[in-house]
């Protein structure tokens, strides 16, 4: 059997490395769309040269477009270098709002090749917990997937984040049919190690059909 | 001739750009922004090229590459994705693609592909409506 922190590192690695391959396949459409939008330019150069008139009004079009896609793209490397950075501590004090709504921008791709939509629910005030920043962004990743994988075809999930006590709590869901017995307890086993490091607990909520993730807030690191 | 071509990609920006390209390159284009749609379309018209993107939300390009070779073993698939890993590559080739492009793609050499792609379905058709004409004079007496 692996060590725990063999696991740890392995898991949180293969996440990682999922939302970094969503992330390279988001620019580099931006950067197909960027080129296809140069082309066109030079077609209406090339066409010009040929006699037509240049329609300024198509060219000023063309041309918003590739800014729009310039901040599209700097919209996902701003994401992604708040996610990257999530590792630069391994407990830090997180705006768990914050830290979902990149998680969520960043998993766009991801989620509709799930063919999910995910609603993140207002967060107010905000939800700040000592916590491991990545491993919390592996479990709830691990979570929205595993209720996306509950049902068939286009779903919509919901994502709530509320304070509990010392800690936090997040809600997924909501499913609908309940999943049969004992399949949380699968996806609990499935995410043990990280649980475990987290201190969080798991629960399907019968009543609302939500998911729930109790998390417990950690000793600040020391210094 | 004009090469008619079906293009499909979940971007639809990318897709009515491209498409806008190849048209001024004087080709028939038809768009579709999902799989499930590109097949149906495949169904109601003949197309000399579909150029596929491979990672799209529901069915995949693979898996719609699969679906259509099934159906039409003579279409002529191109690939067209972000992430032109040799492994994909390879499924690719086997299930029939005729070729597989990374994005973003270069307007000329993928317009050379469609050209190639369209000789070749030509070549197709005629040793098709051969046979056909062969068979026909077999199944006689005369």
């Amino acid at each position: 059997m692996k060590a725990k922190e063999t696991v740890l590192q392995e898991t949180g690695l293969q996440f990682f490395g999922q939302l970094s391959a969503a992330v390279s396949h988001d620019l580099k459409n931006v950067l197909s769309i960027i080129n296809e939008k140069a082309g066109l330019l030079e077609d209406f150069c090339y066409m010009a040269r040929q006699g037509r008139a240049l329609d300024m009004e198509r060219i000023d079009a063309v041309t918003a477009q590739v800014k729009d896609q310039v901040a599209r793209a700097d919209q996902i490397i701003r994401c992604f270098n708040r996610f990257a950075h999530s590792t630069d501590h391994p407990v830090a004090a997180v705006d768990l709002g914050e830290t979902v709504t990149t998680l969520v921008r960043l998993a766009q791709r991801l989620l509709a090749g799930m063919e999910a939509t995910l609603e993140l629910q207002p967060i107010d005030p905000p939800v700040v917990i000592t916590t491991r920043p990545l491993m919390v962004q592996e479990l709830i990743w691990a979570a929205i997937q595993w209720t996306a994988a509950q049902r068939d075809g286009k779903k919509a999930i919901s994502l709530a984040v509320e304070r509990s006590g010392d800690g936090a709590r997040v809600l997924i869901g909501r499913l609908d049919p309940l999943p049969g017995e004992g399949l949380e307890a699968v996806f609990r086993s499935a995410t043990d190690a990280v649980r475990e490091a987290l201190g969080a607990e798991i629960h399907l909520d019968p009543a609302s059909g939500m998911l729930r993730i109790d998390l417990a807030a950690l000793a600040p690191p020391a210094g | 001739m004009d090469e008619k071509v079906l293009l499909v990609d979940d971007e639809g920006e990318f897709l009515d750009t491209l498409a806008e390209r190849m048209r001024n390159r004087g080709m028939s284009v038809t768009t579709s922004m999902s799989a499930v749609e590109a097949i149906h379309k495949t169904e109601a018209s003949d197309f000399d090229v579909i150029i596929l993107d491979l990672l799209m939300p529901g069915m995949d390009g693979i898996q719609a590459l699969k679906a259509l070779k099934e159906k039409r073993p003579d279409l002529q698939v191109i690939l067209l994705t972000g992430h032109a890993t040799v492994q994909k590559g390879i499924e690719a080739m086997k299930l029939g693609a005729m070729d597989l492009l990374e994005k973003p793609a270069d307007i000329n050499e993928l317009t050379e592909k469609i050209k190639k792609a369209k000789a070749q379905k030509m070549i197709l058709v005629e040793k098709k409506a051969e046979k056909k004409i062969r068979d026909i004079l077999k199944s006689k007496s005369w």
